[in-house]
């Protein structure tokens, strides 16, 4: 990720997240799934290099984490996925859809197994058969809006980055 | 070249914000993130909240005649402007009415708005628009009025900057707070699952508490003072992994989802955690 496109594509496109997110959330009065999570991810679909790209998944972790109060672990998972895609984005093949919508699965659900890690070690209640059943509403709930937010970020990082290039 | 620049910033960021923590006990990139994020945190939250509002009320006028429509707009203009008003009489009729309900409470008090709500599923927090500078401090008492007759209490101050802090609410997995059945003085240890409800543990297998029971804080456990209500019992059982005590689940008095005005109770706790 280059200076220019952080300016000019991904800081506004970040902006226009935190304001889904906060409008949705006022205005449908649900949980309008892990945006920022999702820009992330559609990100790293693209990019995967540059020091603009650390700093950019550091904040998007960042912010991610301050609805949670994990602000600096979920930074360091942030960080740590773009590790990780490095290693594997040879081997992955990215370019064929199958693939990239089960990569992008995968990492929502690891997402998802950090925050339920978390979850966990911080209830301090009784686990019955209720909370088991509403975790996995959640769940299902998270993964799917979640997944629907990476799909809008791909298309529109997709058709953002084509035109730079057909600039260049 | 670029690294070494990279490091000494990350060097110096580590640097400012251990100086900035030994100085002001608090986090150095949030003060820095509040004081940016602030207006657009809460200036979306009320453009979102408004238009919700706007939908709720005025949805019923799309169907006008198209001869209306200038009429229309006119209108709309003017209830977008009694809507505004009214919003402000609510808030200010609110205020008047928690002021007058909490008045047997001796702690001063300070009307903060919510600015961001995030409804994490694995969480229960709120950030609000008052910090350190309005004499806000960590562990602090949040409450809101409960369908304008009572006050009842919604989380604690968990963290504060100069000029917002978040709160943890009832339903935050970390919130714990020593409570007790108005009805029987039966005493036990409510807590948080991010869930619609909250466990109420530890209470004496011999208590004879009832779905509908009043539940308040008891006071003993320094930080809230005794009788703020909280919630009411909408089930009884057996403590599935502690079977001498019974389990409650309680239902807070107040809906999470449409706070909007909340109020910190100045008080410190009588010992420091």
């Amino acid at each position: 990720m280059n200076f220019k496109d952080f300016v000019f594509i991904f800081l506004p496109l970040f902006f226009l997240s935190l304001f889904a997110k906060i409008f949705f959330t006022n205005f449908f009065l649900v949980y309008p799934g892990n945006i920022l999570f999702s820009l992330a991810i559609a990100t790293l679909t693209f990019v995967d290099s540059g020091l603009c790209l650390y700093f950019f998944l550091f904040i998007l972790g960042y912010i991610t984490g301050l609805d949670n109060n994990l602000e600096f672990l979920t930074s360091l998972y942030f960080l740590s996925i773009l590790l990780i895609w490095k290693k594997l984005k040879t081997i992955l093949q990215l370019e064929i859809s199958k693939t990239r919508l089960y990569w992008w699965l995968v990492n929502i659900l690891l997402f998802l197994t950090f925050q339920n890690l978390i979850y966990f070690y911080r209830l301090d209640a009784p686990i019955d058969w209720e909370i088991i059943e509403n975790i996995i509403i959640k769940n299902i709930y998270y993964l799917t809006i979640t997944l629907l937010w990476i799909l809008i970020f791909y298309r529109i990082l997709k058709s953002l980055l084509n035109k730079e290039d057909e600039k260049r | 070249m670029k690294f070494n620049r990279l490091w000494i910033g990350i060097i110096l960021l580590f640097l400012i914000s251990g100086l900035w923590y030994i100085v002001n006990r608090s986090n150095f990139i949030n003060e820095i993130l509040g004081f940016g994020l602030k207006p657009i945190w809460k200036g979306i939250s009320f453009s979102g909240s408004e238009s919700r509002s706007f939908f709720e009320h005025y949805l019923f006028l799309i169907n006008l005649k198209k001869d209306n429509e200038r009429l229309k707009q006119e209108v709309l203009i003017l209830k977008s402007q009694l809507a505004q008003y009214k919003e402000r009489e609510r808030i200010y009729k609110k205020l008047e009415n928690f002021y007058k309900i909490s008045f047997n409470l001796k702690y001063p008090k300070v009307a903060a708005q919510v600015i961001y709500k995030p409804l994490d599923p694995f969480s229960g927090i709120i950030f609000i628009d008052k910090g350190s500078k309005n004499g806000i401090m960590p562990q602090m008492p949040v409450l809101a009025a409960a369908g304008g007759e009572a006050v009842a209490l919604i989380g604690q101050v968990v963290e504060v900057y100069k000029s917002w802090s978040k709160v943890i609410l009832l339903t935050h997995p970390s919130f714990a707070a020593d409570v007790k059945i108005i009805r029987t003085g039966d005493r036990g240890i409510l807590k948080g699952k991010a869930e619609k409800y909250c466990d109420l543990q530890y209470l004496p297998s011999t208590a004879d508490v009832k779905p509908g029971d009043e539940v308040i804080t008891s006071g003993q456990d320094a930080l809230f003072p005794k009788g703020l209500l909280v919630g009411k019992v909408i089930r009884v059982g057996r403590d599935p992994s502690q079977a001498v005590f019974k389990l409650a689940e309680v239902a807070p008095l107040v809906d999470f989802h449409n706070l909007d005005l909340v109020f910190v109770l100045l008080k410190i706790p009588e010992i420091p955690l």
